[in-house]
């Protein structure tokens, strides 16, 4: 296999209904498919679930467990605001997009 | 920072928690009441480092510490008794994490199959089965939060409690408390700003793993805020189960911080420990333990070293450029650089060291399964354990420590059987201490063992053609000793795994010299042994003395200078001698042996030509040259200033030198100043060259080779052994003629015919008195002084000699020097004080206060004796007081 990067797409993570479950199996595939970076697209989002995040940290242990780069695209709204406040930042890389740009 | 250096923090915060704890699990060994405190701190450890490799998902070391946190989990509520074999399963478990520790990538691959059976056994199957999800909700409870695992500041904590406002801990479970009551957690966040101001939060990672975990655990967050709310208001604003918030006032903030309510609750109940680990990079950090220190790599601080070495020799440049020249206001800014210099260099020396106790803490472990497989009894006490050292120092330190250590338990103290038959305890006793002396740091291993028997290692020596039977019978027992040092030199009955094989003590002694230290030992059989280790407290910057050779400058370090010598030219003749072909100093009438610099170092020797200023070829064979049998007269001498053999500049200058307890005494050309040097390795050119330890820069930018007095004596083939035994001949020569040598003698009279002589040695004054001034009690006499009264004695009344025909107006009182109690010895007259030798005559006049009798100056002589005449006034004394 290639090194490979890849982009999940993480829009379901703001939606309150969301199934974890086929998530948890999206993202897998994903990290499966690829053997380079991961990137975690939550620019779309405006709000993030408690789901949401507990998410956002397996993926971040998975990718540590397989020893793959991880970081996640936010734009610069509410949702790294929170992250940053229950100090996720600390173990995330967070790539905040400039809104202006 | 990234994971990478994250996980090298948490390794290294890991093996720190495996050192702090075992002594805590030896102490647990030992029985009796343990502290709370004690278990609580291993459970810590345990907890923190299966949080930490958790979050990593590194499962075999996070699996093996749960299972220790468990056993320690079931001593700390009582379930489980503390005995060898736990405590041995425990330490078996430290042992194992720290092999993992030292290759986390490969750990999984490492087996811990035959540990973790170990710590199963007791941790029943229920309880084990249970117990990962007990921990998980222990982690639940915010009650285990304490105020002091906070990063919040005991000031800052009571400040945010001022004008009535409580303090809540608020810990929330993202999915049961939000998420299943379909609360966002921006909104709970803005929510609980809106009843209060938030101070500081976290996430709990410690429950995730991996993407599989998200279905079933979840992660909680815990949140430090401040309110004017009550604890119910506060409850219902937020609708967060009650068992979930912790309220404080400024009251019981103050009670929790004082009755240090961490040390009976392991804290913090997050995963990681210190907030700079990844595995408590969301979590609270620890302020008490962290906020006074920085871990700072070595690197770092090598670099610092470095830069502080460079400015020591500019600054000694600098000092050197100005030392002449008078430029107003230069002294003091020089000065003022000169302080700021060595205070820096100073500060920065001490960031290297550490404390002694960081490896004395090995030894416990190290004795205790040692004697345990030797089924021996051991106790081992520590001391100085924070006498600090360079770390350079102190690493270099650790194996040559352990194999006199391990050599003490295995050799050393006998089996208890042995030990009882022999009339000890059953338990032998090492003792391992540091201390300072002279700038040095002493390293003692004492043990209460079996000794080192003398004459063995002599026959052991023989056998080895080490030394012939002659010399080894002449040896002293310290330097037979100094043998085991020697390579290949056993006398281990059987080669054990632990020793006997003779490669072991010659590799201390190398080691221990290549830190420019030295090793001793010292043992009486039946008694016990001590190697002492004497080691320099850095090797980085030291003071030395800068000596000349044929025009080249030296450095010799001050820590091994013991004094130094200069002979004028004339005098050469005289006190230099040859043994056994070699030359050597009579110092204080013993033989010191002399290397001369410039013949070691195979340089030609020169001299200075006092008309040209040139340095010329010197052709001169030897020493003696310069001063063999010329005796020049004073006309000579007068007229022939430029005489090489009587010249000043011919003078020997001699730096003495200690290595270990023997000396000798290296010509140089001439000293110069002391200074402090930095040292520099060797180039590989001549790091073969044995009697340098190093190079260094000096004031003036030229480089000087700094000497090693070991590889000095090494290189000129000093035998001790020889200079010791021709010192004890010269000993024994000296006390053949002891009857008859020359002294410096008082002699007095008693106002008859009769004469007294004294050693001079012996006396400590002699006082002119009035007669007037001497007080009476009964037959006693005393002679007053402002505070105390001073026994005297007259000689008529304890010797048989005659009486004084009649009183004297004035007399004199000589004081002996070494008198249990000070008394002094009446004379009428003192005649003079004169230098000759004293044949002695023992028989013909004897008595209490007489050493005998001799002709001095032609007159017959009673030589007293101070400790008889002591005897005579106490004799006196006593009586009076029984009177």
């Amino acid at each position: 296999m290639n090194n490979t990067s890849v982009m999940l797409d993480g829009s379901a993570l703001a939606e309150p209904g969301l199934a974890p479950n086929k998530v948890v199996e999206r993202f897998k595939t994903g990290l499966d498919g690829s053997n380079g970076e991961v990137a975690l697209d939550l620019r779309s989002l405006n709000k993030i679930t408690s789901m949401g995040i507990t998410l956002v940290i397996g993926l971040h242990k998975e990718c540590a467990n397989r020893r793959r780069k991880f970081s996640i695209l936010l734009a610069d709204n509410e949702v790294p605001f929170l992250l940053k406040t229950l100090k996720l930042d600390r173990v995330l890389e967070l790539r905040i997009e400039d809104s202006a740009a | 920072m990234n994971d990478e250096n994250i996980l090298n923090e948490l390794i290294l915060e890991s093996k720190d928690h495996l050192t702090s704890i075992e002594p805590d699990l030896l102490a647990l060994e030992k029985g009796g009441e343990v502290p709370k405190e004690t278990i609580n701190r291993i459970f810590r450890a345990m907890h923190s480092i299966k949080g930490g490799f958790g979050f990593f998902g590194i499962e075999s070391i996070k699996s093996l510490s749960h299972s220790m946190e468990n056993v320690m989990m079931r001593i700390r509520d009582g379930g489980l008794a503390v005995t060898p074999p736990v405590v041995d399963a425990l330490l078996a478990g430290t042992d194992k994490l720290r092999v993992m520790l030292d290759d986390v990538r490969h750990s999984d691959q490492i087996a811990y199959d035959d540990v973790a059976h170990l710590l199963s056994a007791f941790v029943s199957t229920k309880e084990a089965a249970a117990q990962p999800k007990q921990a998980h909700n222990e982690n639940a409870k915010i009650d285990e939060i304490a105020l002091s695992g906070l990063p919040l500041s005991r000031e800052q904590l009571l400040s945010i409690a001022k004008h009535g406002r409580h303090v809540y801990l608020i810990r929330v479970l993202l999915k049961s408390d939000l998420e299943k009551k379909d609360r966002n957690p921006l909104d709970f966040l803005k929510e609980i700003e809106s009843y209060g101001e938030l101070h500081e939060s976290w996430t709990d990672l410690s429950e995730i793993s991996g993407l599989d975990d998200c279905l079933q655990k979840e992660l909680a967050c815990v949140f430090v805020m401040s309110s004017v709310l009550e604890t119910d208001l506060m409850q219902e604003a937020i609708r967060i189960d009650r068992s979930q918030i912790r309220a404080f006032t400024k009251q019981t903030i103050l009670k929790e911080l004082e009755s240090n309510i961490s040390t009976e609750i392991p804290k913090p109940v997050k995963e990681p420990q210190s907030g700079k680990t990844p595995n408590q990079p969301s979590g609270p950090e620890k302020p008490t333990e962290t906020s006074d220190t920085v871990r700072v790599k070595v690197e770092l601080l090598n670099k610092l070293v470095n830069l502080a070495g460079e400015l020591v020799l500019s600054r000694n440049q600098l000092m050197q450029r100005f030392k002449t020249e008078e430029e107003p206001g230069v002294k003091n800014v020089l000065q003022n650089i000169d302080l700021v210099t060595s205070e820096l260099q100073e500060s920065i020396m001490n960031t290297r060291m550490q404390p002694i106790g960081n490896i004395f803490g090995k030894f416990p472990r190290v004795v205790r399964d040692l004697s345990k497989s030797l089924n021996k009894e051991v106790l081992l006490t520590l001391s100085g354990e924070s006498v600090e050292m360079d770390k350079s120092i102190i690493e270099a330190l650790t194996d040559p420590l352990t194999h006199l250590v391990r050599n003490s338990v295995d050799h050393g103290i006998e089996s208890p059987p042995v030990r009882e038959k022999a009339g000890k305890t059953r338990e032998g006793h090492i003792v391992l201490r540091a201390f300072h002396e002279s700038g040095q740091v002493n390293v003692e291993i004492l043990d209460d063992g079996k000794g080192i028997d003398v004459d063995r290692v002599r026959k052991k020596a023989v056998e080895n053609g080490i030394l012939t039977q002659d010399q080894a019978q002449a040896m002293p027992p310290k330097e037979i000793f100094g043998l085991l040092f020697e390579a290949g030199f056993s006398t281990a009955e059987k080669v054990t795994d632990l020793s006997g094989r003779g490669v072991g003590l010659d590799v201390v002694r190398t080691n221990i010299e290549k830190l420019g230290g030295l090793v001793e030992v010292d043992s009486e059989k039946g008694s016990g042994t001590t190697f002492t280790l004497k080691l320099p407290l850095t090797l980085a910057i030291i003071p030395s003395l800068l000596v000349t050779c044929e025009g080249r400058r030296f450095a010799i370090p001050q820590v091994s200078l013991e004094e130094l010598v200069r002979l004028r030219a004339g005098d050469a003749s005289r006190k230099i001698e040859k043994v056994q072909g070699k030359d050597v100093l009579r110092l204080r009438g013993k033989l010191l042996p002399l290397v001369r610099l410039n013949s070691l170092l195979k340089i030609p020797p020169t001299y200075t030509h006092p008309e040209t200023r040139e340095r010329k070829a010197d052709m001169r064979r030897n020493l003696a040259d310069r001063r063999q049998g010329h005796q020049a007269s004073e006309t000579e001498q007068r007229g022939a200033r430029s005489d090489r053999r009587i010249s000043s500049k011919s003078a020997v200058n001699i730096v003495v030198l200690k290595v270990g307890r023997n000396r000798f005494g290296l010509i140089v050309e001439n000293m110069i100043d002391t200074e402090e040097i930095v040292v520099k390795p060797l180039s590989g050119y001549v790091i073969s060259c044995k009697c340098y330890a190093g190079a260094t820069i000096l004031g003036d930018g030229t480089v000087a080779m700094i000497l090693d007095p070991i590889g000095i004596a090494n290189l000129a083939g000093l035998r001790f052994t020889d200079l010791e035994r021709e010192n004890r001949a010269e000993r024994e020569r000296s006390l053949g003629r002891s009857a008859k040598e020359a002294k410096q003698i008082l002699l007095f009279d008693n106002g008859t015919t009769e004469r007294f002589a004294m050693d001079l040695s012996e006396i400590a004054r002699i006082e002119k008195i009035s007669c007037s001034k001497i007080n009476r009690i009964g037959d006693l006499e005393f002679l007053k002084h402002e505070t105390d009264a001073l026994r005297l004695l007259r000689l008529d009344h304890c010797l048989p000699v005659a009486s004084p025909d009649q009183p004297w107006k004035s007399c004199f009182v000589i004081v002996p020097k070494k008198a249990r109690k000070p008394f002094g010895i009446v004379a009428a007259k003192v005649h003079d004080v004169v230098n000759t030798e004293v044949l002695l005559d023992e028989k013909s006049l004897q008595g209490a206060g007489l050493k005998g009798s001799a002709v001095i100056q032609s007159a017959l002589t009673l030589v007293l004796d101070v400790d008889g005449l002591q005897s005579a006034v106490e004799l006196c004394t006593n009586g009076i007081r029984r009177e």
